[in-house]
């Protein structure tokens, strides 16, 4: 590409599946690439999974309608950059109060892994929800 | 992701093969309820061939940990990849979630 990036843009219903084919995408970005350090593609990788996983889990529409959801993928020299946008009922999410629960817990450390894992992570809410997830390059 | 599944004479194995996320993880979390309902409360998870694991997965093995002590057994890693051992060191998970080199080395201290 003339910018010298590689992106990958994908849409689809808001289900686990789309979890799968997020990271599918991301590792062919990753090879397409190429050099970037373990480090950087596995941390990345799990931001990505979670605020994925956390879309298509939570996100509702009103009157139960499916939740469609956009990834917008990219690498460049300086960064690796995702941005993900739904149109699920609008939801505020407290990000600065996401922090990493008891060892023994089973669930909700999603966010928190997300935030230690990215230079940059924000939500918007407006009629959709919009997630912006960067990691400069180590 | 593929799930074997293998019980020894002194612990039983489970290998999750591929990515362990949210897609994977009820899987696993059944395969080690079964094997310690089944009176196999001692469980090395082979992370061999796991490629990338997430808080999804992280949930099912601290499950399949608490839900083994509970039984008198314990639930220990092997073979964890760089990129596994990454994410446990991360979460600080790697704390009570330890990695072994190999599957024989989990128990082998018994």
């Amino acid at each position: 590409m003339s910018d010298g990036s590689t992106r990958a843009t994908l849409t689809g219903v808001a289900e686990l599946g789309f979890v799968d084919q997020v990271l599918d995408a991301l590792q062919n970005l990753f090879t397409a690439a190429g050099e970037l350090s373990l480090e950087d593609r596995t941390l990345f990788s799990l931001a990505v999974s979670e605020i994925a996983t956390n879309i298509v889990t939570h996100g509702r529409c009103a009157g139960g309608a499916e939740v469609t959801v956009t990834a917008d993928m990219s690498i460049d020299k300086e960064a690796l950059s995702a941005r993900f946008k739904d149109d699920a009922a609008p939801v505020t999410i407290a990000l600065n109060e996401a922090e990493l629960p008891d060892e023994l817990a089973e669930s909700g450390r999603g966010l928190a892994i997300a935030k230690m894992a990215l230079d940059q992570l924000s939500h918007e809410v407006d009629e959709g929800h919009t997630w912006t997830l960067v990691r400069k390059r180590r | 992701m593929n799930l074997n599944v293998t019980t020894h004479a002194r612990y039983a194995v489970v290998r999750p093969e591929g990515r362990l996320t949210a897609s994977a993880a009820p899987r696993l979390k059944q395969a080690m309820r079964k094997l310690i309902e089944e009176g196999n409360p001692r469980i090395v998870v082979d992370l061999g061939q796991t490629d990338f694991i997430d808080s999804s997965g992280l949930g099912a093995l601290i499950g399949g940990l608490k839900a083994a002590r509970l039984a008198e057994g314990d639930l220990r890693l092997a073979a964890a990849s760089e990129s596994v051992q990454s994410v446990l060191k991360l979460t600080s998970l790697d704390r009570v979630l330890r990695d072994h080199p190999t599957v024989e080395a989990a128990f082998g201290d018994e």
